[in-house]
Parts: structure tokens; sequence; C-alpha cells
């Protein structure tokens, strides 16, 4: 390569590689930024706390695993007062189930899953209490609309009257969605390919899509000079019939149970 | 003249190979720019999540300090205690009593007796049609989620047709006690109601078992829902999503 390209290709390159750095460090104070806002916004329900449970700061596992499920237990228990229907992800077990009033009314397999590493940076102790309680959506997009509604003009008189045909029942749409739950969790589902080993086309682009997103939002609050939202995430794979299953089922403001280890 | 000639040729030929080379720089120097950016792009949506992720773990929570508890038996039994007590309460939640679980997105029911699945078939739910008459007035044929409980049974049913089954067959609408609103046999030999008008019902149309086409009711074949029947009581829990 000539020089001149060379010099070009580094004049182009390092204050690349100097904003993808300082990108970096903005995201890692991010990071901090939202252990310090699910700090507060749990210790906000201190005051409201019915039982007298108090999660301990400890290294013993087994007791960890007793507080662990105590959590579980009361955030189904908190879910079970809703009327509407509650998802829940079980990470250990790599399930995500439908609840209605505490009954289990479905139950899918997760294929894959990928959880942010942000559960390991935060107090064990606020990290119990956010899992004692439900999570509640707050915002959800997809690929497939949430009710498939069908318009239909009644017709004047018997002579436009048409019986209903048989409606297209036929699954072609990819199922992808990403709900965000306060305080700042995303949990991204994506259908997983019918063929395991191919990669979804599809589920690619939504990927890129969603990182997109979440890319120019950053970069539309540096250009503002306000501080980056680090969203900590959960990434499930299901089949395509259960990720519909559970899409068409929740509610736009659901409550969401995690159970991460 | 002959190396006048060869000269202002050579001259024009160096020109044009300038412009040549020129727009050849220019186009390497696009490129570059071109995709050092796709790099950069690539470099913040791909490489810069998963190193923050690292960061997190290498940099992770520890518990350490004054505030570190070492568990004794009494905090164990406290806590065994508590999560038994929240175990029964949540068990507690699934009915002992017969119960029917509709799923509405595949058109599937799932009957329980004892917390243990005795029957599970085809049925029908809403279509999710948005029927719109002529005078301002919509109904949504959808059926809703959530939980309901069985609020009537009956036995050959008769149905008495709403408006919307009117308006949507282009009829007038006729008075509310009209005989023309009473149709039988076309609801099977038993109804049960979940109420809001809500029925769980039979159907002359089997063959549209399993696809979303019905008004909002939830519909059956004969021995599905002979058998629901049987088993459900008045009060029984339909849990549908």
């Amino acid at each position: 390569m000539q020089k001149k390209y060379l010099r070009i290709l580094l004049l182009v390159c390092l204050p690349i590689f100097v904003l993808a750095l300082a990108y970096f460090i903005l995201k890692l104070i991010a990071v901090n930024g939202a252990v310090d806002r699910f700090q507060k916004f749990y210790s906000q329900l201190d005051g409201e706390e019915k039982d007298k449970f108090v999660f301990q700061l400890t290294n013993d596992s087994a007791y960890n695993a007793e507080q662990n499920r105590y959590a579980y237990y009361h955030a189904q228990l908190e879910a079970a007062n809703s009327d509407s229907v509650v998802l829940c992800v079980d990470i250990l077990d790599s399930t995500a189930t439908l609840l209605i009033k505490g009954v289990t009314v479905h139950t899918a397999k997760i294929d894959r899953f990928r959880v942010s590493s942000f559960f390991t940076k935060i107090d064990q102790r606020i990290l119990y209490k956010a899992l004692s309680y439900p999570f509640r959506v707050e915002r959800q997009t997809s690929s497939i609309p949430k009710v498939p509604l069908m318009i239909k003009i009644a017709p004047k008189d018997t002579s436009e009257y048409t019986p209903d045909i048989v409606p297209d029942t036929t699954d072609v749409n990819p199922v992808n969605y990403v709900l965000e739950a306060k305080p700042g969790l995303l949990i991204y589902v994506y259908e997983t390919p019918n063929n395991q080993s191919s990669v979804s086309f599809n589920g690619v682009i939504t990927d890129i899509k969603d990182r997109t997103t979440i890319l120019l939002d950053d970069l539309q609050r540096i250009a503002h000079f306000r501080k980056l939202v680090y969203r900590p995430s959960i990434t499930l794979r299901l089949n395509r019939k259960d990720a519909k299953i559970i899409f068409r089922a929740i509610p736009h403001d659901a409550l969401i149970i995690l159970k991460l280890s | 003249m002959d190396t006048v000639n060869l000269a202002l040729a050579t001259a024009e030929n160096d020109k044009s190979l300038g412009k040549v080379s020129k727009v050849n720089n220019f186009l390497a120097v696009l490129l570059i720019v071109l995709l050092s950016l796709i790099v950069f792009f690539a470099l913040l949506i791909y490489a810069i999540p998963p190193l923050t992720e690292l960061a997190m773990k290498a940099n992770g929570f520890a518990p350490s300090g004054s505030e570190v508890i070492i568990p004794t038996p009494k905090d164990y039994t406290k806590i065994k205690l508590a999560n038994g007590k929240m175990q029964q309460k949540y068990v507690a939640l699934t009915p002992q009593k017969s119960y029917i679980v509709v799923n509405t997105t595949y058109n599937r029911f799932k009957l329980y007796k004892n917390r243990k699945l005795t029957r599970e078939g085809f049925c029908s739910t809403g279509s999710y049609t948005l029927l719109k008459s002529h005078f301002d007035k919509e109904w949504i044929f959808q059926t809703p989620k959530g939980l309901y409980r069985i609020q009537g049974k009956i036995t050959d049913p008769v149905w008495r047709r709403p408006d919307w089954s009117f308006v949507e067959e282009g009829l007038p609408i006729p008075p509310q006690n009209d005989p023309s609103r009473w149709e039988a046999g076309v609801l099977g030999d038993y109804a049960m109601s979940i109420g809001d008008g809500y029925l769980i019902h039979g159907t002359i149309y089997k063959r549209f078992l399993g696809m979303p086409v019905t008004h909002g009711c939830i519909r059956m074949n004969d021995e599905d829902l002979e058998a629901v029947y049987k088993t459900l009581e008045l009060g029984s829990k339909v849990y549908i999503y």
C-alpha cells in the first residue's frame, strides 16, 4: 500500500478508535448509573414492604439459594394479585411460563438465553429485592401485531352478504419482540429458527435493528451532553409457536417474574 | 514536425492519466472512509456491548466488609419456615376442583381434575374481527383473556341472536323479543356461561375447530363439550390466555 493511503487510513482510524474508546468508557459509567438506579428504585420499596423478611449479604451459597427461593415465591404471590396473564422466566430451569392468578397455563422451553452480567454487579440484597417483585412492562415492540384485528364492513342488505371465509392461519411472519420493563430492564424474545443449525435471517436483522436503536439513543444523548443509560438485558430464544403464544397472551403492561440462579 | 506532435500527444496523455489517477485517489480515499465507518459502526454495536459485559463480570459485586453475615442455624430456620409458608400459599393457588385452560392463539383447551390433565383438544375462539356497521356501531369479536368462572350451566340451549348477528348478514335489527332472534340447535347440547355474554358451547361448524372463527364464545365438538360440561361445576375456574 502506498504511504499516502496508509497515512489517510491512520488519520481516519485513529479518531474512530478514540471515539469507540470514549463510547466504551461512557457505557461503563452508564452501568454504574444503572446500579444506582436499581438501588434507588428498590430501596424505595423498603417503606412499603409488608412482611418483615430482610435479605442478608452473605457468601453462604446455601443461604443465598434460600433467599433466591424466597424472592421467587414472593414475586409469584405478588403477581397472583393481578388479574392479567403473567410471564415467568425461569433461567435455572430454562422455562418461560404463563400464569393466571398463580396457576400455570402454559409452559415453554427456552432454547437459548443470555443474561446481562449486570446482575452480577449489583448488591445481592438489591438483586433479591428486585427479583422478589414482578417487573412491570412499559413498552413492547414486535414484528407481529399484538391483536391480529381484521376489519369487516357490514353489508347494507342481504344481497351484499357473503359468508365468512376460513381465516388465514398460516404462520409466516417471524416472531421477535422486545419487552421493556421498569426500572430499565430489556427482555428480547427471538424465535429459534426451525433448523437449529441455521441462522435466522430475520433474527439477525432484528438483532441489528435493536442494537442500532440503542446506539442511536446513546449518540443522541452524547450530542445533548446527557449521561448514557444502560439497560440490563435478557435474551431468550423460543420456538415460534411459544413465542407467539406468550406475546399474544400478555397484556401491554404485563408483569414479568424472573428467576435467575 | 513529428517530434513536436509526439511531444504534444505525450503531454495530453499525461494530462488524462493525471485525471484518472486523481479520480482513483479520490475513490480510494472514499473507500477507506466508508470501510472505516462500517468498521466503526460494527465496533460500536458488536464489540462495545460484550466488552462492557466483560468489564462488569470482571468487576462484579463481591460481598465483603462488616455487612456480610455468616448465617446461624436460627437464620436458616427462619428463612426455611418463610419459604415453606410461601410455597404452601403458592401451591394453594392452583384449584383442587376441576378447571379448564383455553389457549386462544392456537385454539386448544386443557381440562384438569384434581390438578391432573384429563382431556385436551381443539376449540374455536374469537376471530379478532372488527365489524363496522352503517350506523356508527362497532363490535370486536375476541375472546377475553384472564380468569373467569362458570356462572351458569344449561342443556339444549337456544341461541338468542344479538344485534351484530343481524348486522353481519345485512338484515334489519328486529325488536328485542322478536321471535326471529331465537334459534335452536346451533349451540350444541350444552352451554356454560362465563359472564359478559360469553359461553362455552357446541357448534355445527366442526370443520372450523382449531381456528379463530367465533364471535368471542368458545366452541367445542360434541364429545369434548359433554366431558367439559360434566366435569366443571358452577363456580369452576376458566383460565383463558
